[in-house]
């Protein structure tokens, strides 16, 4: 088995197995725990796809600044961990049995492949590329998105400004 | 069969990055206690071995033999995750970083650098966004109110010094045009160092990983005056020890980070006039390196012990209000610098 083919099967069954604790767990930080392994999962896989710019991108947006605001809401409607204390039946089984399964599952699929996926990683990194491509043909689309969410942003902020001023009001009248 | 002689120098390379990282952040240790003690008018530590040299072997056998203990209404399995995330975060980072140009080994050229990436700036971006879940998720799964504002305090403040530190890192490729931290600093060879071009971006950067580092004046997340130990109030043993050593782990990579953006890397200024080998070049180098990473650790020891803890409406009011906007002006000050003199 070449090496690429093992880190692909190492880091899809991260990916997948993370995405299945998602949704069968019940508590919320064991949720957000898995969904970071799995982001580091996928941003793993487009490194070995050669997409080196868009697997630090991916972790740079969605585990640096998306992830994080999800925790911080988490955090803010916060319960005591014990209450999500959950008993699985069968723990240490489950927990070999499915990753163990998975494993099974990927080779079967990628065996017969090996010849097609022998070395997809071309070691040419594909930065001044995607900068080029940022920077002329998809820039008009980035400036558009850019002005939408500076209009989400000011109406963000003038809301909650807004709410400030009647919530300080109502202290007054107080 | 071939030897393996990348993987063999690779592998070496990655134990003595990893040691000397280690051994640095134990000797800042001490390094903080003497320093401060100096500060304060006092001695430090002076019974471990000569001038207390030993200390920091002598705290960590305390941490490791301490009793450990969990929480009983703690999430174990989160509690043990936080300070893993933490610790593995901080050594991840000094893979990207070029410790000196080159040894020639038997014919062969060693480079002095674990591995040189296109995106190693993002590299260590992305690595520092990674590292705050440590705090967080370490705070939440200590069921302790001062771990949990703790934790919060801290994800706020990484979130809004991140956005004033990657623009100022914006700023700074513009002017270089790579992102590889190895083409950055052979950039700066003969004394060319990016400093003279980014000072304001420099300044920046440095407030920005004061912030990251939770050092003070922002070590609002573990303010023992209001939150008896923020987020780690709730650890013991090496678990609390992963914590704070990570911390001075951090201190070591930004420090290394900083003179290898700014100030030159390994560069000596005017070197190659002195005609030296190219060996004997890379270790003075590498000292050099170390020497600038040392005085940096100082600074951030200096800071510690002078300057105040901030209010928090002063540290959002301070991201938000100058850094930004500071870092946005810069930004478009080496853009119009750029287009008037290239």
């Amino acid at each position: 088995m070449s090496n690429i083919l093992f880190f692909f099967i190492f880091f899809s069954v991260q990916t997948i197995g993370s995405a299945v604790v998602i949704l069968f767990t019940r508590n919320v930080m064991y949720a957000v725990t898995a969904l970071l392994s799995s982001l580091l999962g996928v941003a793993a896989l487009f490194v070995l796809a050669g997409a080196d710019v868009l697997g630090v991108i991916q972790i740079i947006v969605y585990i640096g600044g998306v992830l994080v605001l999800t925790l911080f809401g988490v955090m803010y409607t916060y319960q005591s961990p014990k209450r999500y204390q959950e008993s699985i039946p069968h723990k240490k089984s489950v927990f070999i049995l499915i990753p163990l399964l998975f494993v099974l599952v990927l080779l079967v699929q990628a065996l017969p492949l090996l010849p097609m996926i022998d070395d997809p990683y071309q070691h040419a990194s594909k930065v001044e590329v995607t900068g080029m491509l940022w920077l002329t043909e998809y820039l008009p689309i980035f400036e558009w998105i850019g002005f939408l969410l500076l209009v989400v942003l000011i109406g963000a902020g003038w809301i909650g400004s807004t709410l400030v001023q009647e919530d300080k009001s109502k202290g007054e009248q107080v | 069969m071939e030897i393996p002689y990348e993987l063999i120098e690779k592998t070496i390379l990655v134990v003595i990055v990893f040691t000397v990282s280690l051994l640095t952040a134990m000797y800042s240790t001490y390094g903080e206690r003497k320093i401060s003690a100096f500060f304060q008018d006092r001695i430090g530590p002076n019974r471990a071995g000569p001038f207390g040299l030993l200390q920091p072997l002598a705290d960590g056998a305390k941490l490791i033999f301490k009793e450990e203990i969990i929480p009983i209404s703690s999430n174990k399995f989160l509690f043990i995750l936080g300070p893993s995330i933490s610790m593995m975060t901080a050594c991840l980072t000094s893979a990207v970083i070029p410790w000196g140009t080159y040894l020639e080994i038997g014919g062969r050229a060693v480079e002095m650098q674990v591995t040189d990436i296109n995106i190693g700036i993002l590299y260590v971006f992305a690595i520092v966004s990674i590292g705050v879940y440590g705090v967080m998720i370490g705070g939440w799964a200590s069921n302790n109110k001062y771990s949990l504002m703790g934790a919060l305090r801290a994800s706020s403040q990484m979130i809004s010094y991140e956005i004033a530190m990657g623009m100022s890192i914006v700023a700074l490729i513009m002017t270089t045009g790579t992102m590889s931290l190895k083409e950055i600093v052979a950039q700066q060879a003969e004394g060319h160092w990016n400093i003279i071009y980014q000072p304001l971006g420099f300044f920046i950067f440095l407030i920005c990983a004061f912030a990251e580092l939770n050092r003070t004046p922002f070590d609002l997340p573990e303010c023992e005056a209001e939150l008896v130990g923020g987020y780690h109030t709730e650890y013991s043993s090496m678990k609390l020890g992963l914590y704070l050593f990570a911390e001075y782990v951090n201190m070591f990579v930004s420090s290394a980070v900083m003179s290898a953006l700014y100030f030159g890397g390994y560069d000596i200024p005017f070197i190659e006039y002195l005609g030296l080998s190219s060996n004997v070049v890379a270790v003075l180098g590498f000292l050099f390196f170390f020497a600038k990473i040392v005085l940096f650790i100082f600074f951030f020891m200096w800071i510690r012990w002078t300057v105040p803890r901030f209010r928090y409406d002063q540290l959002m009011h301070l991201g938000w209000r100058i850094l930004i906007p500071m870092a946005i002006i810069n930004v478009i000050l080496t853009g119009v610098f750029i287009l008037f003199t290239k």
